[in-house]
């Protein structure tokens, strides 16, 4: 007789064995008993469990379909608003917050500017103060070009607001603008949003 | 005022049928997971059933069972984002509902007492099965009222991870690798665990195993 399969018992009791070691336990329990008994023991206990107390409300289909659709009624009146995923979120999220990584590096590029300015009054009593002055040179070349450059050029396309009038706005009110703008659309989309929150709120509740 | 709103929530229920009535679960589950509340409601009514007769026989509690029931769809509400079509939307709320049956009789009842003789009624389920011992007179229902007895405190007094691995296979239906997936565990610790409950389970339900 070959090597007892008990090990394998419970996995062809519940289906998950592979079709050849499928056969291979079914002619091992062709012959030998004590495996037979193992397994039929399982199956003893899946037939005994199956006596679990349960009392069914009705037979009536209509009276099982009235449970049912009563127990869906509840919890969809307590459905709360869904969890999107990190990867949905950020898809949703992510072109948003664009604005704010805008506004970020024109607030880092302006802050080195500002240090800059700082750190050449003081060149002449700080020690040091010159050579980073000098360090940051690149950073001022490419604030000179960046935004005010390109605005300039810009402005200076559109007839009559430069030369024609014989004015152009100074860069930090052209600055001080394009924040405003990315302000006010930043602060429109959280607007839209709570209100849109707002709203899924109230529906759930009612 | 209110009449207006019943009046429109009964139309919302009966013209779910007429559109959804058909769908398979997966298919219903990849609109709910779109955000289709309506697919979810029709996924609620068809998965009732299983699902609170597996959380029955986890916290062996008709109202906490119904309670834990509620609760598991309205995680899976929520969670709908993380649910994988490979997965059987069946099996993944069954796991949901194991967990949520746990988390309640913690939260419910923390000193529970497994050999408690009569503990409360089961839900009302509609299987359309007899009552167990009601077609064998007085006192085959006694007998088999006494076995169910025994059968569920044998269960109830299996550790909750053994017992939730357990009721899965037996009363769920899942495969070992759909426990595995629901239960976050690796396959080897599915079996270790069935094995643990149904070698606990024989030796207490050894008479009644033998008697047949």
């Amino acid at each position: 007789m070959s090597e007892h399969v008990l090990g394998w018992i419970a996995g062809y009791h519940d289906g998950e064995l592979t079709e050849s070691r499928r056969a291979e336990v079914e002619a091992h329990l062709g012959a030998c008993a004590e495996c037979r008994s193992e397994l039929e023991e399982l199956r003893a206990l899946s037939g005994l469990l199956e006596t679990f107390e349960e009392r069914p409300s009705s037979d009536l289909p209509v009276e099982r379909s009235r449970t049912s659709r009563e127990f869906g009624k509840q919890v969809m009146a307590r459905l709360p608003e869904r969890q999107v995923p990190r990867r949905e979120r950020w898809l949703k999220w992510g072109w948003k917050l664009a604005p704010v990584g805008l506004f970020g590096v024109w607030a880092f590029f302006q802050a080195a500017l500002w240090l800059a300015g700082g750190l050449r009054l003081a060149a002449g009593w700080i020690p040091g103060a010159a050579e980073l002055v000098q360090s940051l040179a690149p950073l001022e070349g490419l604030m000179g070009r960046l935004p005010g450059g390109w605005m300039r050029g810009l402005l200076g396309s559109i007839p009559g607001l430069d030369g024609g009038l014989g004015w152009t706005p100074p860069v930090d009110v052209l600055e001080l603008g394009l924040s405003a703008v990315i302000g006010i659309l930043l602060l429109s989309w959280w607007t839209g949003e709570v209100l849109r929150r707002r709203e899924v709120r109230e529906k759930h509740k009612q | 005022m209110v009449r207006g709103r019943d009046s429109k929530e009964k139309m919302e229920y009966s013209s779910a049928p007429a559109r959804i009535d058909g769908l398979s679960e997966q298919e219903l589950a990849a609109r709910a997971k779109a955000g289709e509340q309506e697919a979810f409601g029709e996924l609620v009514c068809r998965l009732r059933d299983p699902v609170v007769r597996v959380v029955y026989r986890m916290c062996a509690d008709g109202p906490l069972a119904e309670e834990a029931a509620q609760e598991a769809f309205l995680r899976a509400w929520q969670h709908l984002g993380r649910y994988r079509p490979e997965l059987s939307f069946r099996s993944w709320v069954m796991g949901i509902a194991v967990h949520a049956a746990i988390d309640a009789l913690r939260r419910e009842r923390p000193a529970i007492n497994v050999y408690e003789e009569s503990l409360s009624a089961p839900p009302e389920l509609g299987d359309g099965s007899a009552p167990a011992g009601e077609s064998d007179g007085p006192e085959g229902a006694v007998l088999s009222g006494e076995r169910a007895r025994a059968v569920r405190r044998a269960v109830m007094g299996l550790a909750p991870a053994s017992r939730a691995a357990l009721v899965l296979r037996e009363f769920g239906g899942l495969s070992y690798a759909e426990i595995a997936e629901v239960l976050n565990i690796p396959l080897g610790t599915v079996m270790s665990r069935l094995n643990a409950a149904r070698t606990q389970l024989r030796r207490e339900l050894a008479n009644l195993l033998e008697g047949g």
